[in-house]
């Protein structure tokens, strides 16, 4: 998922606290003789220290984590070809890329037994429709984040390019999700590859701009927060902590057109060299009550649904974790559009980020 | 033609003598200043007259606070107490840049980015009228210190000696009523030196303005000075003409400091008007000639000095007709130096002695042998009283 | 001599190894890269004719995509911030300078240069993270207004915000050269200037300013370079229109590497000749005064 926590607010973490995953990451040995190990690439904050400690402790296999920040560095390290992970969690349309350009290897499922545990909804996506290259793992939704005192109750993306607005708008810098908000206004799909409706989607994006205040990806939920927009374009993760800490005052819509549905899943890469630890990982995880203990320290939706039991009833009621599957319903997912259309991609977001 | 031009053109600017001045002799006068750094008295509560036009030098070996006396004039050190009195006014509390005084620099101190004429144009602009022809003054000055056609050379292409004229010309064109010059000579060779010594004392003459210079050297400070101060120690220890504090030096330091080195321990035995009776430590007798006579009483410590020239050594004592004074002295040491042959020469009360003599004739001296005895004599007005401690 | 020559080469080889493997080889590689196209996913295409690819002028592609009229807003912006920001550390940091050089005590001196110097213990993102808790509608600064009942100014996401955190960010590197030419600055030279009767203000300009031109020099070169190229203060304190030519670099790089590759190397380009016109300006007053 694109739950980039900030990176400002990692390092002031790692500063002010010291931070756990860093820290393990770089006081644990590659792979000290014998002994087995299994590294992982990874969102900041998916797998805290007690879940690998855990894991380590029943299996003797030692867990290294590096951490990025974007699908685009998670690309690149694999595109290069000189990385040595043995799992990594890409979002969605990435797993399709990788699966294009056969960076990632197929997950034998008969290898994990909790693979009966998985959230059929999340099954069978476009980017992997046989379920053969990726492990869902956290899911969510992309919305708006708003200041109820500010705007009242909203459920149209409509507002983010209302002209009343503006001035207190964030837009995710993401180039497909605005895109996907310009394209669902328009009442097309967020995977629309026809040029001429993509380039109207990119017009209306660019006249949208002089209304934003700001485009960013990291510290959205805080920004909103903190009174500097009163519209907050953004992943539900960061935003439903904002909610539930003053639901009087903040409120996370997926809105009525229809939105994006996120799914950040674990895959193989194809030059992992520990291959068997990387599935006894996945079906670790995949256990209920390991499943139930992760979601209750991150506050995602998890793949897991066997762990449901085990979650915390206000984590597993908030709509803005847990959406209903009415929303579930009016979302997509986004796939892979093909290197054409994101060419055209890329150069429609140059140039509104140039505007 | 160039001199011609310079003497027309400064000639109005220099020699301007308004009548008001002319009440005043006094250039600078300087009332009970002192300067403390830290636990040191740089300059111990003194006081100075200066007289319009004349080369004033302050005397003294380093650290003895000449240069922090000049820099107070000139307004770049701030004295603890006491008035500074220029032309009339009392410019104690007025900064440097307001001061009607210049001063060069012991080591120039030429602004390196900017060319021989900018670097004696800097002053032009402050001084009222002074950007008027600036070009022609700069010129003028240039030529006054025979440096012209140089206007374009940076400091860092020019010869000691040329820096020096040029530190010289940037504070002359600013016409100012007393030039100071802290060892300006300092930082030039032997040779250079003498023939600049010449020149400043010229240039001083010329322009009939008042030059304030600080040295070390006492042979500089006599050869250009009208009056001398000799500081010690923050103090001023006599002020008077060349001459007069050359052969009269009124303290031992004074006398030493002016070279002349040869001191007698003696007891006064009587006063009598002008002169004074005192027998020396090594025994004899002799009648001193002293201004402050009535001070002494009789009984009393005293001491006298002869300068090594005033001297006159002989292998036999003088037939008793001669009416100068004399004792037995021991011949220590012989120092052939061209012009003059210098003797060290012990008496019987074990005080070393200086002998200077010309070499007149080929050969002058020889008849002295190393250990050999011989006889002093001298006139006995060129033996100078002090008491045995400073004044 | 065949001895000596070697053993002169041997003595400056590990320079050039330090400046050909850190300086000029990742300057080359961006160079090459710049001239190439870009495949799909991040992927440098093949050349599949040389000298097609020559002659039709296929290499200059992204230069000239990266000159297209589109790009001028975010270029004129990123130069006068640039400009405006070496301007206002060269107007903070000179006094700063010249209290440290001149003004302190020696003691007071060390503790001063040391506070200057204390930021770099601390993650540049971190110091940025800092200023948008200061800048933004309810930060620290905002608060103390309200303090003094001034209504809440709107300060993070704009130019000033970027120009803050930028002037914030470089004012040591203008700092540092200042008080290093300042302190060996000849001060006899400022006595002199006084003694001629240039007042003050008049001394700071006609010897001050020129004594120090080197670290002026100096401290312009290493604030305006790293100004210009600067992305992290506008992706932290900049808005929706504060966008520089660093930003444009860094995001997508990954995507699209022959083209930002081609404009990092303009920036570059573009730096270096406006330090080479200084040169040249600088050079020529010289040799104008010296032939005057």
């Amino acid at each position: 998922m694109r739950m980039k926590f900030a990176a400002v607010g990692m390092l002031v973490m790692a500063v002010l606290g010291g931070c756990k995953d860093k820290g393990t990451a770089s006081t644990q040995p590659g792979s000290a003789q014998g002994a087995r190990v299994l590294n992982v690439y990874c969102w900041s904050e998916y797998l805290p220290q007690d879940v690998r400690d855990a894991f380590t402790a029943k299996t003797g296999i030692k867990v290294n984590l590096t951490l990025y920040e974007s699908n685009e560095m998670l690309l690149d390290k694999l595109q290069s070809g000189v990385s040595d992970f043995d799992l990594v969690v890409p979002s969605d349309y990435t797993v399709a890329i990788l699966k294009r350009q056969n960076l990632v290897q197929r997950i034998d499922a008969s290898k994990i037994a909790n693979w009966k545990n998985l959230d059929p909804r999340l099954l069978g996506r476009a980017y992997d429709p046989k379920n053969e290259y990726a492990m869902p793992c956290f899911w969510g939704t992309t919305g708006i984040g708003f200041n109820r005192q500010a705007v009242g109750d909203i459920d149209s993306w409509k507002v983010l390019f209302d002209e009343k607005n503006a001035g207190k708008i964030l837009m995710l810098k993401d180039s497909r999700e605005c895109l996907a908000v310009a394209l669902k206004v328009m009442g097309k799909s967020i995977n629309e590859t026809d040029p001429a409706v993509l380039r109207q989607a990119g017009e209306m994006l660019k006249n949208q701009k002089r209304l934003v205040k700001v485009y960013n990806s990291d510290d959205f939920d805080q920004t909103l927060g903190r009174g500097d927009v009163v519209l907050a374009h953004g992943f539900n993760g960061q935003l439903a902590k904002l909610v539930a800490s003053d639901r009087a005052k903040f409120g996370y819509t997926v809105p009525k057109e229809g939105a994006t549905l996120w799914i950040d899943a674990f895959c193989i890469p194809a030059k992992a060299k520990h291959v068997a630890e990387a599935h006894e990982f996945l079906n670790y995880l995949l256990d209920p009550q390991v499943g139930a203990q992760l979601v209750n320290q991150v506050s995602y939706a998890s793949g897991n649904v066997a762990a449901r039991a085990g979650i915390k009833p206000e984590i597993l009621n908030d709509p803005s974790i847990y959406p209903s599957d009415e929303v579930i319903k009016r979302c997509e997912v986004m796939a892979d559009v093909g290197d054409q259309t994101t060419e055209l991609i890329d150069k429609i977001w140059q140039e509104v980020m140039l505007k | 033609m160039v001199e011609n031009f310079s003497t027309v053109y400064i000639a109005p600017c220099f020699s301007e003598n308004p009548a008001g001045f002319m009440e005043n002799p006094f250039s600078i006068r300087v009332v009970g200043v002192a300067k403390r750094f830290g636990d040191v008295a740089a300059v111990d509560h003194v006081s100075l007259d200066i007289r319009r036009g004349e080369f004033f030098s302050l005397l003294g070996p380093s650290g003895c606070g000449k240069t922090t006396l000049l820099r107070m004039i000139a307004g770049l050190e701030e004295g603890d107490a006491g008035n500074i009195i220029i032309d009339g006014s009392d410019v104690t509390r007025v900064p440097a840049h307001r001061r009607p005084v210049n001063l060069v620099f012991q080591q120039f101190a030429l602004f390196p980015h900017l060319n021989v004429e900018k670097n004696v144009a800097f002053g032009l602009r402050y001084k009222s009228g002074g950007k008027r022809d600036s070009h022609k003054k700069v010129s003028a000055a240039l030529d006054l210190v025979r440096l012209s056609g140089l206007q374009h050379r940076y400091p860092d292409e020019l010869s000691g000696g040329q820096k020096q004229r040029v530190a010289l010309a940037r504070a002359l064109v600013l016409e100012p009523r007393v030039l100071l010059l802290d060892e300006p000579l300092g930082a030039l060779d032997q040779k250079l030196r003498k023939e600049m010594q010449v020149e400043l004392k010229h240039l001083q003459r010329r322009l009939g303005i008042t030059f304030v210079f600080v040295t070390h050297d006492q042979e500089e400070a006599l050869t250009m000075s009208d009056r001398i101060a000799v500081m010690n120690a923050g103090k001023v220890e006599q002020m008077d003409s060349a001459a007069e504090v050359f052969e009269h030096p009124s303290t031992p330091f004074v006398a030493e400091f002016m070279g002349a080195g040869n001191f007698f321990t003696a007891k006064v035995r009587e006063v009598d008007g002008a002169i004074v009776t005192v027998i020396s430590k090594a025994g004899f007798e002799t009648a001193l000639l002293a201004p402050n006579a009535p001070n002494y009483r009789p009984g009393e410590k005293v001491r006298f000095v002869v300068r090594p020239e005033k001297l006159e050594m002989s292998l036999t004592e003088p037939p008793p007709a001669d009416a100068r004074a004399r004792m037995e002295v021991t011949v220590e040491e012989r120092v052939y130096q061209g012009v003059a042959t210098v003797w060290t020469v012990r008496n019987r009360a074990g005080e070393r002695i200086h002998v200077y003599q010309q070499n007149v004739i080929h050969g002058a001296g020889e008849q002295f042998v190393d250990m050999g005895k011989a006889w002093l004599c001298w006139d006995p007005r060129n033996a100078i009283l002090m008491r045995e401690q400073k004044a | 001599m065949k001895n000596g020559a070697l053993r002169t080469w041997l003595q400056l080889l590990p320079t050039w190894l330090v400046l050909g493997i850190f300086f000029l080889a990742p300057m080359a590689i961006m160079l090459g890269i710049s001239f190439r196209e870009k495949g799909p996913a991040g992927t440098i295409k093949p050349i599949d004719d040389m000298k097609q690819y020559i002659t039709k002028g296929t290499f200059l592609n992204n230069y000239r995509e990266s000159l297209d009229p589109s790009y001028a807003g975010v270029y004129w912006r990123s130069l006068w911030l640039a400009v405006a920001t070496t301007a206002l550390c060269l107007l903070i940091g000179y006094p700063v300078a010249y209290y440290i050089a001149i003004v302190a005590n020696p003691m007071r001196k060390n503790l001063l240069l040391a506070m200057v110097a204390i930021p770099f213990w601390t993650s540049f993102l971190i110091r940025m993270g800092a200023w948008k808790l200061i800048l933004e509608t309810q930060g620290v600064l905002n608060t103390m207004l309200g303090a003094v009942g001034i209504a809440p100014l709107d300060m993070l996401y704009t130019p000033g915000a970027v120009l803050t955190g930028l002037v914030y960010g470089e004012l040591p590197f203008m700092i540092l050269p200042l008080y290093a030419s300042l302190e060996k600055m000849d001060r006899t030279l400022l006595e002199a200037a006084a003694d001629l009767g240039a007042g003050a203000t008049s001394r700071f300009f006609r010897v001050t300013v020129p004594q120090t031109m080197s670290g002026i020099i100096a401290g312009i070169v290493l604030v305006l370079i790293p100004a210009a190229g600067q992305f992290v203060v506008s992706d932290i304190l900049g808005g929706a229109k504060g966008a520089l030519v660093g930003n444009i670099i860094q995001e997508g790089f990954q995507r699209n590497k022959p083209l930002k590759s081609a404009i990092a190397f303009e920036l570059t380009a573009v730096v270096g000749l406006m330090l080479a016109v200084y040169g040249l300006y600088l050079h020529r007053r010289r040799r104008k005064e010296a032939a005057l």
